[in-house]
């Protein structure tokens, strides 16, 4: 029994990372978190501004490090501490605890917090679990959770049971292997939103200035991920063992939306639902919903060797509208005996990326099972071997051009088995090529929306620009400047921008791929 | 309400129509579709009729054995348990196509392009003219269906889904188990689509499917009134399969709702609950010999994306709490009329005529199987007395077509009397 | 309802709520010349215990009926009556937008009928008067039709949809398209007999997407029969109740403090533009305002006896949706979702949940599986109800959150930290 775990998402290494403490017969785990500032990168080379959880002084991951609770222990303390500039605080549906909410001064009083906050920048809070019981759980922010959960403030939590190989105390729930799938979503307008200092839930539609949002209420996702990214190739399945073997899927979901996960191939019996183990198991399912903030605990067994799709039936499988992407997942089922080499790679970020940068392909979850020996890599350009290119990642710093990849994953034991890596990961190295100047630049006043919706608007058009991938909207209430930026990444032309008072100028410039701005 | 009174008047004149000239309704009570080992389809584009007025781009399948014409939904597949299944598909769309099995065994066989990137979840039939073979096997009883593995986001929205209905050995039964057994069976295949994509795709543009929002909502590819209107009727060539439901009083129907929209959808049938004895092709039991044991009752089935739901529907005006006979206490009683309310009458008058509005489907009494008094400028549709019941989506907002009601996921039971043949 | 479509739509953009409230005020000048008139048309409560004031004098008259078939008319002690009219008004959002509205409004039964419409004018209540019924009970429903003081364009019709109801007629089922519905100034009685219990809601099906869209909604439920016996649930456990949900027959589904929740999303918009006189904006209905029991939060766990006040029509959102238990209480929450336009995953933090019956059955199988289950949420689209059990057995006193784990709820609107979300207020024994 393994834990395959999904992509960079990690399970922590219990010993490396918690102290074990002793409340008479009850054995605690504790956990050291960080809420930060972070940024994750789209497939399509979108960045994304997130808030996140770190584990001590680590890197800000989307979703957040799951944390274990090892069989018999019965507590779970995690210690907050916060570098945002917001309080945060963290909440887990299902686990007992007790909430001490915060109300606001306003009136009437409004909940902040479903529970005690970490103070902005440094905290720190302590959430104390007790009595927790196996499952698999959500953590997330209990802190205007609109805006937190959605900003990436969210992690998954496995609880075991006294017994090895079961994800519940109960026989029925025992299995071979075991995958982690967490789903959540992104809109990517909200963060830059956020990012920009331009969320003022404190404000109204009356008071905000141009460009403020006040509430999280036109939430409007493009990108959906399963575990640290959406779909995108090079891409390295779930491993779900062997053939007639028994796979776990720990199925959550921390988007705010419904997601209908279908299966095709073999068949899911859901066998728990928010980390309670169900009375009678919903056995046969092709296609399951899998609500916001829900939790299900999967059972599948495939009878043959071979690739299984696991996708949104709600046909969320694009990243931001180019299919192939978003929650769409695969899960390899290796044959029933021998042994097995299969090549997996995937990058640490898009195949197609601006140059000067490096990117590292990773052959860490190919498959390899019943090799008693350690398996050995060869990474080969177009075909070619690389010299000297014989560890598991291999990092690639190319010029601008395109870069077939592939690597040999071998068994060396007797007889020795190796598999090549196909398809090929191809990386399209972009050069940096300044954009060209924008003309054609109009301005126009208009009147939007209708009764009091109504508002007015600026419509300001110009030419494309050669090279452009975006633009800039500048502003400055003079014709010579000082510019400063009034509308960001802005792909729609004309576009609408709000009034601003006064006397305005604008300037466009174009974005190019790399994210150079233009004249 | 003249443009309402219209729509259902287009839609249950036929039901005059028929039960005028012989007590006929027009209801079908087997399900239509194409039986066999071996299909042979055709991917191509067409339009649906919609009763807005509108005509939408779609691709679908068209049954080469049959009429030929691209359909939606496409052609449903009935089909004995353990068959071999072939399905020669020719594509004649721009673009390459694939047909996937969720729900059959076996595992995905992806397709990549040169670039190492993901295209299908299947092997593709080429544009214009390709064509590919796909095989299995009709594997455990139930509902299910066939649906694009490639470009999933566009092409499975567009119309290129069906119904796959597997037998049990049994004739008469859902599935194995008694419990399932059933008088007449109905397929009501829901779907959503998006206007802007359907017109992005005739045009040859690209649409950015994160950006969904339904307009038009179907029923066996039919929008409202549509629904009501027979299987193959000749004004929509494209939507052969009609989605209106009859039954006698005492009856039992199968409904087989399956969800091939991007949206969940909320069935709602008015008149009783459904009970739901089969999900995605499997018996809701603890298994072996306990039968049914899992069945659920449901007055909106939650009918989530991709997924099938096999339900059972009775009505017998079970405790109403009076005779819908309008029976004296001495009279005989009626085939399948709940006996302890016998004799008993309404315990409510009817206001004058005037004071009321009266529904086009309203029989003019409130006794089934009877008509009444009904205004001079009513138009008398219900000359059988059914009591006519809405079945829709309780997203209400999805009995629409774009922006006009009725329409969309929308269509009727009509319980006959039990003297009213139905087909 | 279909409005003629005169402005184009370049002049539609530049409309204003001042044009609704001028034909506010004309309507109302139209009131007092045209109502009494209506009025004067059939008009008749039915009712069995002579509340219909018929002229035959206590009893018989018209609505006394024969109950058990015994060939006399009689007054039966289980039969409840109630009297709704269905019409428009205001209510105000958690934000402090008045937003325009149809509703169903509470009319007193000794009220004279010739004063319905008077009465029933701008009363649109969110929600609809609660129905709460005993298993056994008739229900003589009584509905009324004010029509519409802000749209005098507009002759709709109203109905009453007992949603869920087993085994229904369809001349009491509520739909207009196949069935009779009254007329502006005018009365009809739906009959109901009350044999199943469990959690239903009801709501108008005219033109059902637009009438609920507006507003048109209530809570409904049938306590069941079980009531008032003793049950200890689980045996030995020392935990007595005698009041269930259902009957379950051992007491699991007994509770000490209900709450019946009804989602609802209105879309600013569409009301807006449709008071306008506009076509109906049904596609890319989004919700603006998520509301359990017609408000928002903060609104509500308002409790002020009135309810929430509007500058237009005064207090038309009597229902708050606080839960206040003591620490070992059960709490039955009924919650029912007659959104148009969107599904809500409903999910309470910090109580342990067990969801016990799900569209007014009983979740226990053919032959007596409990299918029952613990979970921390229910997600449901317009048209289901569930009912779930919250123990508080081991919880701390405190407050803890019913809300929407689709958390763009949270909002009234452009308003943050509102929306789709209460509180329950658990206090030590």
């Amino acid at each position: 029994m393994r834990l395959c775990h999904g992509r960079r998402l990690r399970v922590l290494t219990v010993a490396a990372v918690l102290t074990l403490s002793f409340h008479g017969l009850s054995r605690a785990v504790t956990y050291n978190l960080r809420a930060d500032y972070g940024s994750v990168t789209m497939p399509d080379g979108r960045v994304i501004p997130v808030w996140g959880f770190a584990l001590g002084s680590g890197p800000v991951t989307i979703p957040g490090p799951t944390l274990e609770v090892p069989a018999g222990d019965t507590t779970l303390v995690i210690n907050l501490t916060n570098n945002l500039a917001k309080p945060v605080s963290l909440v887990v549906a299902g686990l007992p605890a007790t909430l001490s909410p915060v109300f606001d001064s306003g009136t009437p009083t409004r909940v902040v917090s479903f529970t005690h906050e970490a103070a902005p920048a440094g905290g720190p809070a302590t959430y104390t679990f007790t009595g927790v019981r196996p499952g698999t759980f959500l953590y997330e922010s209990g802190t205007d959770p609109s805006l937190e959960v959605q900003m990436g403030l969210f992690g998954a939590i496995v609880v075991r049971p006294a017994t090895a190989g079961r994800a519940y105390d109960a026989p029925a729930s025992a299995y071979d292997h075991e995958v982690v799938m967490l789903v959540s979503e992104i809109d990517p307008v909200f963060h830059d939103t956020v990012a920009q200092g331009k969320y003022a839930p404190e404000k109204t539609p009356e008071t905000a200035l141009p460009g403020e949002v006040t509430s999280t209420i036109d939430y409007h996702p493009k990108y959906f991920l399963v575990n640290d990214r959406p779909y995108t190739d090079p891409y390295a399945p779930f491993a779900g063992g062997r053939a007639g073997e028994t796979t776990l899927i720990r199925l959550i979901n921390a988007g705010l939306q419904t997601h209908s996960m279908e299966l095709q191939g073999t068949r899911m019996d859901v066998i728990a639902q928010d980390g309670n183990l169900l009375g009678h198991p919903r056995t046969g399912r092709v296609s399951e919903s899998l609500e916001a903030g829900q939790t299900l605990d999967i059972l599948i067994r495939p009878a043959t060797a071979g690739l299984y799709a696991f996708y949104d039936r709600r046909l969320n499988v694009t990243n931001a509208g180019a299919f192939p992407g978003g929650i769409l997942a695969f899960i390899e089922v290796s044959p029933a005996s021998g042994t097995v080499v299969k090549a997996h790679v995937q990058a640490d970020g898009p195949a197609r990326y601006c140059a000067g940068n490096v990117r590292r392909l990773d052959a860490s979850r190919s498959t390899v099972l019943g090799c008693t020996s350690t398996p050995t890599y060869q990474w080969r350009l177009g075909g070619a071997p690389i010299a000297a290119a014989t560890g598991v990642n291999y990092d690639v710093a190319q010029p601008a051009g395109a870069y077939s990849y592939t690597v040999d994953v071998t068994c060396p034991g007797g007889p020795a088995v190796t598999d090549t890596l196909a398809p090929p990961a191809v990386l399209e190295v972009v050069a940096d090529v300044a954009p060209a100047e924008v003309t054609g630049l109009t301005v126009a006043r208009k009147e939007f929306g209708i009764l009091s919706a109504t508002r007015d608007g600026l419509v300001i058009g110009w030419s494309p620009a050669a090279g452009a991938v975006s633009y800039i909207v500048y502003i400055s209430a003079t014709p010579s400047g000082p510019w400063t930026p009034y509308a960001l990444g802005v792909t729609a032309i004309p576009t609408v921008v709000a009034v601003p008072s006064g006397t305005a100028y604008f300037r466009v410039a174009a974005v190019n791929f790399c994210g150079t701005v233009g004249p | 309400m003249d443009r309402q009174a219209f729509r259902f008047a287009r839609a249950a004149l036929i039901v005059a129509v028929l039960a005028a000239a012989g007590g006929a309704a027009p209801a079908s009570a087997a399900i239509s579709g194409i039986t066999g080992t071996t299909f042979n389809f055709t991917a191509r584009d067409g339009f649906l009729a919609n009763p807005d007025g509108s005509y939408i781009y779609f691709w679908g399948l068209a049954d080469d054995g049959g009429t030929g014409e691209v359909q939606l939904p496409g052609p449903t597949l009935i089909l004995s348990q353990g068959t071999m299944v072939t399905i020669n598909l020719t594509n004649m769309l721009p673009e390459p196509v694939s047909l996937v099995f969720p729900g059959q065994e076996g595992p995905t066989q992806p397709v990549y392009d040169a670039n190492g990137r993901l295209r299908s979840l299947a092997q593709e039939a080429a544009p214009s003219g390709g064509t590919r073979t796909y095989t299995f096997t009709a594997g455990a009883p139930g509902t299910y269906y066939y649906q694009s593995g490639t470009h999933l986001d566009k092409q499975i929205p567009l119309g290129l889904y069906g119904a796959i209905i597997v037998r049990p050995p049994i004739a008469g039964q859902a599935y194995a188990d008694a419990a399932t057994a059933y008088d007449r069976e109905y397929l009501l295949l829901l779907a959503d689509l998006d206007h802007r994509l359907s017109t992005a795709a005739e045009s040859g543009l690209s649409f950015d499917s994160t950006d969904w929002i339904a307009g038009y909502w179907f029923i066996n590819g039919r929008s409202a009134t549509d629904t009501m209107s027979e299987d193959n009727v000749p004004w929509l060539p494209n939507q052969p399969y009609g989605a209106m439901v009859s039954m006698h009083p005492g009856e039992t129907i199968l409904l087989r709702v399956l969800n091939m929209g991007r949206d969940p959808h909320p069935f709602h049938t008015h008149g009783n609950h459904v009970l739901a004895v089969g999900r995605d092709g499997r018996l809701l039991s603890t298994g072996g010999a306990a039968g049914a044991d899992l069945a659920e009752f449901h007055f909106t089935v939650p009918a989530g994306s991709g997924q099938t739901w096999d339900g059972l529907f009775t009505w017998s005006a079970d405790n109403l709490g009076w005779d819908v006979y309008g029976h004296a206490p001495g009279d005989p009683m009626q085939v399948g009329e709940y006996a302890p309310d016998h004799g008993k009458a309404i315990p409510t008058q009817t206001p004058y005529l005037t004071s009321l509005q009266y529904g086009d489907l309203y029989s003019g009494s409130p006794l089934l199987g009877q008509t009444g008094p009904l205004p001079p400028d009513h138009p008398g549709l219900n000359q059988t007395g059914a009591f006519f019941y809405m079945w829709h989506s309780h997203r209400e907002n999805e009995m629409t077509n774009l922006n006009d009601f009725p329409g969309g996921m929308m269509t009727m039971l009509a319980i006959e009397a039990p003297w009213v043949p139905i087909p | 309802m279909s409005a003629p479509m005169t402005a184009r739509k370049e002049e539609r953009a530049l409309m204003r709520t001042r044009t609704a409230m001028t034909r506010l005020g004309l309507g109302l000048f139209l009131l007092c010349l045209a109502l009494p008139g209506a009025a004067a048309a059939v008009n008749q409560l039915q009712c069995p215990n002579d509340i219909d004031k018929d002229p035959a004098g206590d009893f018989p008259g018209p609505g006394d009926i024969d109950h058990n078939g015994n060939g006399v008319l009689d007054v039966d002690p289980n039969a409840v009556c109630m009297w709704i009219q269905g019409g428009d008004g205001f209510v105000r959002m958690a934000d402090g937008y008045t937003i325009y509205m149809f509703g169903f409004s509470p009319v007193p039964l000794a009220l004279p009928e010739e004063q319905a419409q008077s009465y029933g004018a701008l009363a649109a209540n969110a929600p609809a008067p609660n129905i709460f019924l005993d298993e056994g009970q008739e229900l003589y429903l009584n509905l009324g039709n004010t029509g519409f003081l802000v749209r005098l364009d507009v002759d709709d019709a109203h109905t009453v949809h007992w949603h869920g109801f087993p085994e229904q007629s369809a001349i009491h089922d509520g739909v207009p398209e196949v069935s009779p519905a009254p007329r502006i100034g005018t009365i009809f009685t739906y009959w109901y007999q009350a044999v199943r219990p469990g959690t239903y809601f009801y709501h108008c099906h005219f033109e059902a997407p637009e009438h609920i869209q507006l507003g048109m909604i209530g809570n409904l439920y049938v306590r069941p029969a079980q009531n008032g016996t003793d049950k200890e649930y689980p045996t030995g456990s020392g935990r007595h109740y005698n009041k269930f949900a259902y009957n379950d027959g051992d007491g699991r589904t007994g509770y000490n403090v209900e709450a019946a929740l009804q989602v609802i999303d209105f879309d600013r918009y569409f009301h807006d533009v449709f008071m306008n006189v506009q076509p109906d904006p049904f596609y890319n209905s989004r919700s603006s305002y998520p509301l359990f029991n017609g408000r928002g939060y903060p609104d509500t766990i308002d409790t002020s006896p009135a309810g929430i006040e509007n500058e237009v029509s005064g207090f038309r959102q009597p229902i708050h949706s606080l839960v206040e238990a003591v620490k070992g209480d059960r709490i039955l929450l009924r919650l029912s979702n007659v959104s148009t336009n969107a599904h809500h995953t409903v999910q309470v933090l910090g109580i342990p949940m067990r969801v016990v019956a799900k569209d007014a059955k009983l979740l226990r199988g053919p032959t007596g599986a409990d299918m029952s289950y613990m979970a921390n949420s229910i997600t449901f689209g317009g048209g289901e109800a569930y009912d779930v059990i919250l123990d508080t057995k081991d919880v701390a006193p405190g407050t803890y959150f019913v809300y929407s784990r689709n958390l763009n709820d949270l909002n009234n609107y452009r308003q943050a930290r509102g929306g789709l979300m209460t509180e329950i207020r658990v206090s030590a024994p």
